[in-house]
């Protein structure tokens, strides 16, 4: 009987002790991802605390704004804007803009109910419907600007008898209306019976709805989805509905049959509205001489389908010029043919999917030629009958061999008016080393006002056989005032002949190192132009003497040889834009690497060269080391570095006030007061600090460094981890001028509403860019959010990326110049603006350490020119490197292009910080810190890297031993310092500001559990050892 | 067994310290591992050895305290085991990821805790009995 007694309190102190152990680890869960768990319940385990001491208000970027409601209706306003200014028209036979008296309108198309407003994930439309705020759809925007619907068709798209139809994609277990793609994170690709158009069949319309629609304007919509972390497939397809297409940008068999529909039933004019950021195959509707205009609203937010009503109506005369080369074939860019899934030819068990994420690469075998710089160098070669251009290599729509008019339909840069414009391009001054420009006279020839882009594009000299060079390219840009009609403005072209330049890995420098940009001795053309076609045309004419042979592929193209210029250089020039250049990304570049396999890249000198797939690559040794992440490793070396010392510098000490307490800026970047500032830092401190430095950013109590929040745009602050403006204030803060109350009405607005980013480039306009940076920015204000993960700057290589939405342009020129103006607008309010992601993230398909292998120059001059003018002139104020490798090397940890590139050639100062960590060991942060990358946006890189646990004794000893390593620990701590000392997180810190950790109730609970489960397990074992002692006495 | 028979303590303790070496080795196929959680299952299984073996040299109660603390470490395992693999958990829950990610953990997660309630158990009876 005692022996049972005795194994009773045995056995309850086995269960005490595991509930002990297990609220213990349950904690120190929760602490790991303790601001997910802050933001979701809306509490904080920090506050900050002043003494009084200081007079200073701590208000170093004040808002323009004197409530929140202000914010909000001026990002209304600006969406709208955006997209009155964003929408391209691309054909007009006269039905736009539609009569609001006249025109009765029926809308064709089951997706204009539930139209894609931003991507499924990333630049997700959120809005807050129980608050009061809503989306608008092209419906409800028609019917506000006046438009008189037809009803009929809207009913029957109402009822159930369409709900089988109706795209809904699954996700988080709901299912999200105009959506149908299905993001997955894990090694994937879109697949064949996932995908649906979510049009109906032309057997689903009642003779009634097609009854009521005759005599009224038919305004077509189609959809195409966009989301992170996801794909298209490139392949012939069934949707589960029935429809089936050739290829998901073509045209379905629904839609085709809904065209036929609205035609046969309409009063003759039939305007087809693409609400789409993924280029669509639309050669067929713009040849139909039965459909009257065709307009792109790209995905345009909560409420850009106002600017696009503004357009169909004619309240506003559209602008817009595409920001994408429309193919006939959206497979037929040379990029096409090495994108999706390839993977390495290596012994099975060598390379590992899960933790290395070695498996999988893409060749961007197109080098530079992305997007319009293949088409349109293609065509000179071909009608200069240069390099087999006219072959059958690369023949996607062609008859016969390559022809430009079949395989394009809507040049890059291209967009019409309901007015005419004249441009003439007057002069042009090209000053290497100095300020380039170009004047132009911009006229109205036509009956209505209305806005113009100039597009400035240049033509360097190419040798057969030579450095690759794109026969076009957009070296800047600028948009008119709206002229009325018959009224002129001369606007100027700012340009850098920096972007002039090719970069050619061959060349020597004077001071022996190789890789430089070059600027060839020959003649240099600079046009202007209706998009990049255009513009070579007047080149070609003004090379050619005569406009024979150029191809016209819109009607209102005009050739004009006086609209290019013409400028000799007589001396070739390596060295102007070369100061500290040389070949960084030599060991991306698969021919390189495997110089045996003999890859082939397109290249002018061949047209029919480079159009091969290339599968099953065989990784050499070198490769694999990289792939195994066996780059940096700690070891013992050099004097150690000072921590940990108590000077009294504090963060805020490195803000320069005047005496009034004004901001002025932070001390700069090399002064020596900044080590002093380090050296208060203790190394555990900067180790957590960076492990973790991107999501929410550690708090540093040695330098007073307060909790610092960012966030992922880039449409604005994400509502899954900004949900209202009032989450991240605390109480202590309310005194803040820019602080919002739970009780504030628009407290829990949503802010994630803005046009996606190719709506926004369309727009051709710097003005509307920055100040969309500007409201950004006065959402960090409002919502005490400090970073924006944003803007997205990477190039739309290939079409069937559907994270494209996400950014600019196939054109990194015109991502260079927004992403600058992005910036400038979101600083200028001191949100710390991070364009994502650098680099190479081309595709989302196993993104994850994908091996992206590419030349040198295609590097330079496309993906990272598009990054290039904001992190150069450091208008930005963080970068985040990409989930992909370069090479075989994890971009975050690519010492070439973090610390080579990025730091060294171009000067940055801000921070940098790695993409999402999904647990993979590829992205370490041994190897991110060794190469320059700087801190985690996850903790799971740390955790998962071979340094391992922080909280280990043995492993914080090797990073003690290795002052290499903790040299650029300090180095990137500094960056973010200064960072932070520059932008709004300072707001409301002031010289006796003090950092308070706090115990949010979570915290507490968790707390007292492991307190009582450890008292009842000290309890329970005391009870079982006396019972046991005492047992034993008495026997 | 020092004055003792085979007691169903005793055989639970044995089917629990095989099943902590049996978790060692599905560890193995664990995407998100911690050598923190390999190092806690041998100090488990030694504890659970150690337990049986002493119920044969000792008997008494001196080897039920190695049964507690194989217990307790069986406990420890599941806790640290679980740190890495919550990020990957809530992709999958939130339909970003594949189940194959947390396939691996998920078997390993259920014998491990079959192996920590054998052991609790074993703990009640004890892996060692007094003769009558």
């Amino acid at each position: 009987m005692k022996s049972k007694k005795l194994g009773l309190k045995r056995g309850l102190a086995v269960i005490l002790a595991s509930l002990f152990v297990l609220s213990l680890f349950a904690a120190s869960v929760a602490q790991t991802w303790s601001g997910k768990i802050n933001a979701f319940l809306g509490t904080s385990s920090y506050k900050t605390e002043k003494s009084g001491e200081s007079t200073s208000d701590g208000i170093y970027f004040e808002s323009e704004f004197k409530t929140l409601k202000e914010v909000i209706d001026a990002k209304e306003a600006l969406a709208r804007e955006i997209s009155q200014e964003g929408t391209v028209l691309f054909k007009n036979d006269g039905a736009l803009p539609l009569n609001a008296s006249s025109d009765k309108v029926t809308i064709w198309g089951l997706n204009a109910l539930a139209p894609t407003f931003g991507g499924l994930i990333g630049s997700t439309t959120s809005v807050n419907y129980e608050a009061g705020q809503t989306t608008v759809t092209l419906i409800d925007a028609l019917k506000d600007n006046g438009v008189a619907l037809n009803e009929d068709l809207l009913e029957l798209y109402n009822s159930s008898d369409a709900d089988a139809y109706r795209r809904k994609a699954a996700f988080f277990g709901q299912e999200v209306p105009g959506h149908s793609l299905i993001p997955v994170f894990w090694p994937m690709f879109e697949t064949a019976d996932s995908y649906m158009i979510g049009e109906p069949p032309a057997d689903f319309y009642t003779q009634k709805a097609l009854d009521a629609a005759k005599d009224t304007t038919a305004l077509v919509f189609l959809s195409r989805d966009s989301s992170e972390a996801s794909d298209y497939a490139v392949s012939t397809m069934k949707d589960p509905n029935g429809d089936s297409f050739e290829r998901p940008m073509a045209l379905s068999d629904n839609e085709k049959a809904l065209i036929e529909l609205a035609k046969a039933n309409s009063n003759g004019k039939v305007v087809v509205v693409i609400n789409s950021d993924v280029t669509m195959e639309i050669g067929e509707l713009k040849n139909d001489p039965a459909i009257s205009a065709i307009v792109w609203a790209g995905l345009p937010g909560a409420y850009g389908f106002r600017g696009v009503a503004d357009v169909l109506t004619g309240a506003v005369n559209p602008s817009g010029h595409i920001a994408d080369t429309y193919a006939a074939n959206s497979t037929s860019a040379p990029a096409m043919q090495n994108f999706g899934l390839f993977f390495f030819d290596a012994p099975e068990g060598e390379l590992d999917p899960g933790n290395d994420k070695g498996n999988w690469y893409i060749i961007e075998t197109e080098g530079i030629y992305v997007g319009y710089k293949y088409y349109e160098t293609r065509y000179e070669d071909a009608v200069l009958g240069q390099g087999n251009a006219a072959g059958d290599a690369g023949v996607f729509a062609s008859k016969g061999g390559w022809d430009y008019a079949s395989e394009v339909v809507y040049p890059f840069g291209y967009g019409k008016s309901y007015t005419t414009f004249e441009q003439e391009l007057q002069s042009v001054d090209f000053n290497i080393g100095g300020e380039s420009k170009a004047v132009v006279k911009v006229t109205n020839t036509g009956s209505v006002p209305g806005k113009s882009v100039v597009q400035l594009y240049a033509q360097a000299p190419y040798i057969q056989g030579g450095v690759e060079k794109s026969a076009i390219q957009l070296v800047g840009f600028a948009k008119t005032s709206t002229l009325d009609a018959g009224a002129s403005e001369t606007v100027t072209v700012d340009f850098d002949a920096k972007y002039v330049a090719s970069y050619d890995e061959d060349a020597v420098k004077a001071d022996g190192t190789q890789g430089a940009w070059i600027l060839d001795a020959g003649d240099y053309y600079f046009a202007i132009g209706n998009g990049a076609h255009e513009a070579l045309n007047n080149v070609l004419a003004n090379k050619l003497g005569s406009d024979e042979n150029l191809v016209k592929v819109n009607d209102d193209e005009v050739i004009n040889a006086d609209n290019s210029k013409k400028i000799s250089v007589g001396a070739k020039d390596i060295e102007t834009y070369s100061e500290g250049v040389q070949n960084q990304l030599q060991d991306g570049d698969i021919r390189k690497l495997l110089p045996e396999r003999g890859v082939e890249f397109i290249t002018r000198a061949d047209w029919s060269k480079g159009w091969a797939p290339v599968w099953g690559i065989s990784p050499s040794d070198e490769m694999l080391k990289n792939l195994h992440n066996q780059v940096f490793e700690l070891t013992e070396n050099g004097e150690g570095e000072t921590w940990g010392q108590s000077n009294g510098m504090r963060l805020i000490d490195m803000l320069l006030l005047d005496d009034d307490g004004n901001y002025l800026g932070t001390v700069a970047l090399d002064d020596p007061l900044w080590d002093t500032l380090l050296e208060n830092v203790t190394l555990e401190e900067a180790v957590n600090f960076m492990k973790g430095a991107g999501g929410n950013f550690e708090p540093i109590n040695s330098i007073g460094l307060h909790v610092v929040t960012a966030y992922d745009g880039p449409v604005g602050f994400v509502s899954d981890q900004v949900p209202s403006y009032t989450a991240n204030w605390t109480e202590s803060e309310s005194g803040e001028p820019t602080y919002v109350g739970p009780n504030d009405e628009y407290a829990t607005w949503q802010m994630p509403t803005m046009p996606t980013e190719p709506v926004v480039a369309a727009t051709f306009n710097t003005e509307l860019v920055e100040r969309e940076g500007e409201l950004f920015g006065e959402d960090s204000l409002w919502s005490n959010a400090c970073s924006i993960f944003g803007p997205g700057l990477n190039n739309h290589r290939a079409t069937y990326c559907s994270r494209n939405h996400e950014y600019y342009s196939e054109d990194s020129m015109l991502t260079n110049i927004l992403g600058v103006a992005a910036c400038k607008g979101g600083q200028s309010k001191g949100l710390m603006m991070e364009p994502k992601h650098f680099a190479l993230n081309h595709q989302e398909a196993n993104r994850s350490g994908t091996a992206t292998f590419i030349s040198e120059q295609g590097a330079r001059e496309t993906e990272l020119r598009g990054f290039q003018g904001c992190l150069e002139g450091n208008y930005a104020q963080g970068v985040m490197t990409a989930f992909n490798r370069l090479g075989c090397v994890y971009a975050g940890a690519h010492r070439g292009l973090l610390t080579g590139i990025l730091r060294d050639e171009w000067g940055y100062t801000g921070y940098v910080v790695t993409d999402m960590i999904n647990g993979a060991e590829y992205m370490n942060w041994r190897d991110v810190t060794f190469a320059g990358g700087g801190g985690c946006l996850t903790e799971n890189a740390y955790e998962s890297s071979i340094i391992g646990d922080p909280n280990s004794a043995d492993n914080m000893k090797l990073i003690e031993k290795d002052t290499a390593f903790q040299k650029e620990l300090k180095q990137m701590l500094k960056y973010d310092l200064y960072t932070f000392a520059n932008s709004n997180t300072m707001n409301g810190v002031t010289s006796d500001t003090r950092v308070v950790r706090v115990h949010p109730w979570w915290e507490t609970t968790l707390l007292a559990v492991n307190w009582v489960t450890g008292a009842l397990t000290v309890a329970a074992c005391a009870w079982y050892v006396v019972s046991a002692l005492g047992k034993k006495e008495k026997q | 067994m020092k004055n003792n028979k085979i007691t169903l303590g005793f055989v639970l303790t044995a089917v629990s310290t095989v099943l902590a070496i049996v978790c060692a080795f599905l560890y193995k196929s664990v995407v998100q591992q911690t050598s923190t959680t390999y190092t806690l299952l041998i100090f488990a299984a030694i504890a659970g050895a150690a337990a049986l073996i002493l119920a044969f040299v000792l008997g008494k109660e001196i080897p039920n305290l190695f049964l507690i603390a194989h217990a307790v470490l069986l406990m420890a395992v599941i806790g640290v085991s679980i740190a890495p693999v919550v990020n990957d958990m809530g992709l999958v829950f939130a339909g970003l990821y594949q189940m194959d990610i947390i396939n691996a953990y998920i078997t390993f997660a259920i014998f491990a805790c079959i192996a920590w309630l054998v052991s609790v158990v074993a703990s009640f009876l004890g892996v060692t009995k007094k003769e009558a």
